[in-house]
């Protein structure tokens, strides 16, 4: 038995077990506030990556943030990713579209080096014709969003 | 059923994709000028940076499997001309290319000075394909039938294929795919410069690494 391997085992045990999702506690200890604003509606042990359903003050359109699990409240290393708006065929295919690319700007940001990790805010909307979105009230709502993650976040063009 | 589905992607790929500089304006203003990187009240084009890394890429590959960066015996396939395939498409008729040929969804804005614009990027023979479009275009479909002499797949749009038998159909018929991690990287790396650009409120040196970092540039708004 090679002892040395122990406490690194020990370790990984520990940072497997506190990563896990415990229901009916706070997810993120350090940010308090997310629970009140955001649904979690992906875990990050399915996929490696949360997903956050935001509040949208406007009907037919549904704010999604996947954030790869290494960056999910983690503002030394935060999530960065553009804002998709699509009329996607069901709210399913939006999270998968926002997970599929989160890992994606993870791949990319890895491969320079930038300090960031992959996120994606993807946006639903039930309108064929895009140009029924209020744009001003969704940033807003975006911005919200973004205020509440407390830097572990930061967006741009798609 | 079908047919409803294709119309529906097809008729928001091009705009709905595209949240632009005025969506980033109003989120600017929103967060007080926080958690935002887009290259606003900035000289760096973010789709410029895109644009700028996908050719390197193309550059990079035709030195590396050619001998040299000379393009002007290849003919490419920009598949999409919104903001970034556009400033592609373009850039590949300055540096030389025996021919672009550009494809929309929007016939008008395939119609760039020096290119030809085609109507089926996925039949019209190619050495080299660049999506700069909707992600998952390349389908299983596509790259079983896509014509033969295609050599190389670089471009900026973020999972370009459709699933990992898409992929390994164009990688058995010997088409080199660089990963979109690679080729269109400009704008996060514009991204981590401008963070650090908020961070450190040394704009001087900022702005001096970005001219570095993007050479001859090209990433500057034009």
């Amino acid at each position: 038995m090679k002892f040395w391997i122990a406490p690194f085992l020990l370790q990984a045990a520990f940072a497997l077990v506190s990563f896990a999702p415990r229901p009916g506690t706070n997810i993120l200890p350090g940010l308090p506030s997310l629970n009140d604003l955001f649904k979690i509606v992906e875990y990050p042990n399915e996929r490696g990556a949360t997903v956050l359903e935001a509040p949208v003050n406007q009907e037919g359109v549904k704010l999604y943030i996947a954030i790869d699990a290494d960056s999910y409240g983690h503002v030394e290393r935060p999530g960065n990713g553009g804002i998709r708006l699509l009329n996607y065929l069901s709210s399913v295919d939006a999270i998968d579209d926002a997970v599929r690319l989160a890992k994606g700007m993870t791949r990319k940001h890895d491969m320079f080096r930038t300090g960031f990790s992959g996120a994606k805010v993807v946006v639903d909307s039930d309108h064929d014709d895009l140009s029924m979105i209020d744009r001003q009230g969704l940033m807003e709502d975006a911005a919200n969003a973004l205020h509440a993650l407390e830097g572990g976040m930061y967006t741009g063009c798609e | 059923m079908v047919l409803d589905f294709i119309k529906r992607f097809l008729s928001n790929i091009r705009f709905s994709l595209n949240t632009g500089d005025k969506d980033m304006d109003y989120l600017v203003e929103a967060t007080g000028e926080k958690y935002v990187l887009a290259g606003r009240n900035s000289k760096v084009d973010t789709n410029v940076a895109t644009a700028s890394s996908v050719i390197g890429s193309i550059l990079g590959t035709v030195e590396a499997m050619e001998g040299s960066r000379d393009i002007n015996q290849l003919t490419f396939t920009v598949q999409g001309c919104g903001k970034v395939g556009s400033t592609v498409a373009k850039e590949l008729v300055r540096l030389g290319a025996k021919c672009v040929q550009t494809c929309d969804l929007y016939p008008s804005a395939a119609e760039i000075t020096g290119c030809k614009a085609i109507e089926d990027w996925a039949s019209t023979p190619c050495d080299f394909l660049v999506p700069c479009a909707n992600s998952l275009a390349i389908t299983e479909d596509v790259a079983t039938n896509f014509p033969n002499g295609i050599k190389y797949c670089v471009g900026a749009t973020n999972s370009p294929f459709a699933n990992q038998n898409a992929k390994d159909i164009f990688n058995e018929r010997g088409v080199m795919h660089i990963p979109e991690s690679i080729s269109s990287a400009g704008a996060i790396l514009a991204d981590s410069v401008e963070v650090r650009l908020s961070i450190d409120h040394d704009v001087y040196r900022c702005d001096k690494a970005l001219k570095c970092t993007f050479l001859h540039k090209t990433v500057v708004r034009y």
